[in-house]
């Protein structure tokens, strides 16, 4: 209704011509009427005439408001606003450049943020019909294995389709990077309704086959767009394969915000489906239409109740209960929790940047207006209205404002590549990361911008629209000299909310610098100053039992021969990050998970873990168990826990304690003290094992040798994984680091435009008290007293400031306390670095006002008064 | 958009145009003698406040204008009602009837 009003005003404004001679018609239409009636009262055709128009009143007023009524005035106003809004800007560019320049980092920061966000946790599937997609898993996140793929496939009474991939680094070609790849069922493209840019794509009933499908850029990149690329066979992993089809762009695979270069069957390890050991990372389906994830849950459950008495867990392990749920984007994965708290957090941080940069768009503005203040008194005094005064005033903030957001928008645009190629590895896992430059994010930065309106530009178009304030006899003196406490209050608020806002970005910036500094010399309950690993994996060598045991039993020999190693031990799990578990029973409590490892005799050694009662293992040494100090106090409150027994599957033999370690971390650097267990291998034949060595030199020089040993054992497998203990421990850090490292570039960020508005008000103060200055000083007052005068206020605003964000941040930083471990919310230490931080920056910014008030020159001003 | 400061002046004379279209289309003139004929002259509608009245109805879509021959042969532009106008009429006669009783009421009772 309101919209198709407007509509015909705007029609009106454009057919204003015809409308004028229209509007003439019917008046005069009126005038003759009223004249016939007149003359037909009696009279002479003039009086009659003159009498209808005394009646009428003022026929200009009244097609006046006629036309007001019928078109939009707005629209010629607009365009008049507009215009001028231009040429204001435009006469005054460095203004123009600081104020865009402002805006434009405070949306950058938002913006490249929040592509991030959107990226990892808003963007659905790159697929039809997104809302469709469930994932189909594990509540435990175990990946379903192809035999229970298979199983779930033929069920499908509520699924229209169900696919199943893993992420795998696959390399194309000899001696050529590894490109992220998916292990796919060949349903998978069916499932997803992806559509190939050529060729044709993997079809249901090929899982056997030798077939790859390439990605778009992968095939513009590496195969130079050739169009023959269909049916050629390459090779993949030094197996070969024949290429189906291309994929387009647009659909970087289901990995989002990953992008996949090559999608292949399981035929990529040995026995392709029906490999034992290998399992699906995601599973996901397509519900049929109008089935929801609750229905295909209840009747999945009952199939897999039925599956799992058929095909007990080998190792007596119970399975997590099976889930369906929704796609978005990350939202399947255990990770996203974690994701989210740390997006809101950065989005948090982004807004007081935001803030921060809107309070200095703000001051400058006041301060534009303040020089402008004659011309706006003119304009008042000439009968411009407030209202019409303060919407052109915000005509004049929205144009800046979508400069700054353009600007904002490009340089968040290249911030967002940076940052997609700087991710850390454990994030970017090595492979290209596409930020989430979309719909969304564009439509993010423009409501942005007009917030940023709103922020810096209604309270000066407020102030400087009022009558009193500028009134006219003020406009000649009042460039200078303000009305008594004019606008100077505003802008001091301004600025003590800038600094105590980039305090509080800079306490949580510290929070995390602090929480990363202590994570580096948290005790781990081992050493990891002597130790290398090496990740040994077999799954690829199809070797029998005996023939993996004999090969780790010539592994630990060569390697125990080097010169420069003390000792050498095979483990299932590095103590990081470790995932294994097993249900024990034991004391008088029910059954529980606790975590755990599984170790050979030289473990403790080796890792330097110390016992603090009891004995090691002895070689070839069963059912003996070494549990940590947690675990025994869990389990033996208060009782000797060595002699005591566990029983980890029922009908299985008791196992006995026969020594306690310390406790260490074993998930996170973050980690309490949990309960873990040590037990000793059966047999050392497992897939894949940790290969752990301590050296007598550093480390990190024996590298070389170490992989150089294993390529003696096995050529073919890759040695490239020997990395030092604390490498390892650094990778961990990583995620955490670069959290560190973004924030305190925030805060920086939010530390420098403070400072800027500081600075910014206190050049002005200095120069609308030149006068007074001066008469001071040609009084006799000293240097000393005018640098204290400027020094005292700078000095007032940023201790209110320091001591309001203080304030702030005791009252916030509680709130991501489970983000920071080590460190308290309320850190003494970060409160009183950024404290000092801000007070030592703030007093700098005041150095050249301060000097330019001691070289104001009394005569000089005098006379220019 | 000036909006008249006296709102039940401007809501009464809304009220009066929009019951006198609902016998028919009618130019603006017919719209004045008409109130003023059935009033007995009581209320007398001024031009400056007629015309801009109806130009704001006819862009609120109350009211619809065609031009066409007016009784003496002369084209004129004729005003009626719509449905929203209708409604609105409805509200305004509500509103007027509340605020007769309510002034009414005062009086006997004040």
């Amino acid at each position: 209704m309101r919209a198709l009003n407007w509509f015909k005003r705007l029609a009106a404004s454009l057919r204003e011509q015809r409308l004028e001679h229209r509007l003439d018609s019917e008046l005069q239409f009126h005038l003759e009427m009223r004249t016939q009636e007149n003359r037909a009262a009696g009279g002479t055709p003039e009086q009659a005439r003159s009498d209808a128009l005394r009646r009428f009143g003022s026929l200009t007023r009244t097609m006046e408001e006629c036309r007001d009524m019928d078109t939009l005035t707005w629209i010629g106003t607009t365009k008049q606003d507009i215009r001028y809004a231009f040429r204001a800007i435009r006469k005054a560019p460095g203004f123009t450049a600081a104020a865009v320049l402002c805006l434009a980092i405070g949306i950058a920061a938002n913006t490249t943020v929040f592509s991030f966000v959107n990226a990892f946790l808003l963007r659905p599937l790159p697929v039809r019909h997104p809302e469709q997609i469930v994932i189909v898993g594990r509540a435990g996140g175990e990946p379903a294995s192809y035999a229970e793929y298979l199983e779930w496939k033929t069920a499908n009474g509520v699924f229209a389709g169900m696919a199943g991939y893993s992420p795998e680094a696959l390399t194309v070609g000899p001696g050529s990077e590894p490109v992220l790849g998916e292990v796919v069922t060949a349903e998978y493209f069916e499932t997803f309704e992806i559509r190939p840019l050529m060729g044709r794509l993997i079809q249901p009933g090929e899982d056997d086959r030798p077939l790859a499908v390439i990605g778009e850029d992968l095939w513009r990149r590496r195969f130079s767009s050739d169009p023959g690329i269909c049916g050629r066979a390459i090779s993949i992993n030094r197996e070969t394969f024949m290429v189906t089809g291309v994929v387009p762009r647009s659909f970087p695979g289901m990995l989002s915000p990953w992008s996949t270069d090559m999608w292949v069957t399981a035929t990529i390890h040995p026995d392709g489906l029906r490999a034992r050991n290998r399992g699906l990372s995601i599973t996901a389906a397509r519900l049929k239409p109008g089935a929801n994830a609750a229905q295909a849950q209840a009747a999945m459950a009952s199939l897999d109740s039925e599956w799992q008495r058929l095909h007990p867990d080998p190792e007596g392990r119970k399975r997590g209960k099976l889930l369906v749920r929704g796609s978005a984007a990350l939202a399947n994965s255990p990770t996203w929790g974690a994701l989210a708290a740390v997006a809101a957090l950065l989005m948090a941080v982004v807004a007081v940047v935001f803030a921060v940069a809107c309070a200095n768009v703000a001051g400058l503005l006041m301060a534009r207006y303040l020089v402008r203040r004659r011309e706006i008194a003119i304009r008042l005094s000439m009968g411009a209205s407030r209202s019409r005064l303060i919407r052109q005033f915000l005509t004049e903030t929205a144009l800046l404002s979508l400069l700054g957001g353009a600007v904002g928008t490009a340089m968040a645009y290249f911030a967002g590549e940076l940052l997609a190629g700087m991710l850390p590895a454990s994030i970017s896992s090595g492979f290209q990361v596409q930020h989430g430059m979309d719909w969304r994010v564009l439509a993010f930065t423009l409501a942005l911008s007009f917030v940023s309106v709103l922020l810096c530009g209604v309270l000066p178009a407020l102030r400087f629209s009022r009558q009193n304030l500028a009134q006219p006899g003020n406009a000649r003196t009042g460039d200078r000299k303000g009305a008594p406490g004019f606008p100077r209050r505003l802008r001091q608020i301004l600025a003590v909310g800038q600094v105590a806002l980039s305090v509080l970005a800079l306490v949580v910036a510290g929070l995390f610098v602090r929480s990363v500094q202590k994570a580096q010399t948290v005790d781990l309950g081992f050493e990891p100053g002597r130790v290398l690993t090496a990740k040994i994996d077999l799954r690829d060598r199809q070797f029998p039992p005996q023939r993996r045991a004999e090969f780790y039993r010539q592994l630990s020999e060569r390697i125990a021969d080097l010169p420069g190693v003390e000792k050498v031990s095979l483990a299932d799990t590095f103590p990081l990050g470790n995932t294994r578990t097993q249900i024990v029973t034991a004391g008088d409590l029910a059954p529980m998970e606790i975590a755990s490892s599984t170790v050979d005799a030289d473990y403790f050694e080796t890792m330097g873990i110390r016992l603090v009662r009891g004995r090691d293992f002895l070689p070839q040494e069963r059912n003996a168990i070494i549990v940590n100090e947690a675990m025994a106090k869990r389990f033996w409150p208060n009782q000797d826990a060595i002699g005591k027994t566990i029983l980890q599957r029922r009908g299985g033999p008791r196992q006995v304690v026969v020594g306690i370690a310390r406790d260490g971390k074993y998930w996170s650097l973050g980690d309490a003290a949990k309960p873990f267990l040590y037990r000793p291998f059966d047999s050392i034949d497992a897939l894949n094992l940790y290969l752990l060595v301590r050296t007598t030199p550093p480390p990190a020089a024996m590298i070389a040798r170490v992989r150089e040993a294993i390529q003696k054992v096995d050529p073919v497998l890759p040695g490239s994984s020997v990395r030092t203990a604390n490498d390892q421990i650094q990778n961990w850090l990583e995620p955490a680091k670069e959290g560190a490292r973004l924030l305190s570039i925030l805060g920086t960020l939010a530390l420098a435009l403070a400072l800027t508005g500081v600075y910014g008000l206190l050049a002005q103060l200095v120069a609308q008290r030149t006068p007074e200055i001066a008469i001071r000083v040609a009084l006799g007052a000293s240097r000393r007293s005018v640098i204290g005068m400027v020094f005292r206020q700078s000095g007032l605003l940023l201790a209110a400031g320091v001591a309001l964000g203080i304030a702030g941040a005791t009252a916030t930083t509680r709130l991501f306390a489970s983000l920071i471990s080590g460190v308290g919310a309320t850190d003494v230490v970060t409160l009183v670095a950024v404290a000092a931080v801000m007070m030592v920056a703030g007093i700098a910014a005041t150095v050249i006002p301060a000097y330019r008030a001691v070289r104001i020159q009394p005569a000089q001003v005098l006379r220019a008064e | 958009m000036a909006k008249s400061k006296n709102d039940v002046l401007q809501g009464t004379l809304d009220l009066l145009v929009l019951k006198t279209l609902q016998r028919g289309p009618m130019h603006g003139y017919g719209i004045a003698s008409h109130i003023e004929r059935i009033s007995n002259e009581l209320l007398r509608v001024e031009e400056g406040s007629l015309y801009p009245a109806l130009h704001r109805m006819e862009q609120d879509g109350w009211i619809r204008a065609e031009w066409k021959a007016s009784e003496t042969g002369r084209q004129a532009k004729f005003y009626s009602i719509t449905r929203s106008g209708r409604a609105q009429l409805t509200k305004e006669e509500d509103r007027w009837q509340n605020l007769a009783a309510g002034v009414g009421r005062l009086l006997r009772l004040a």
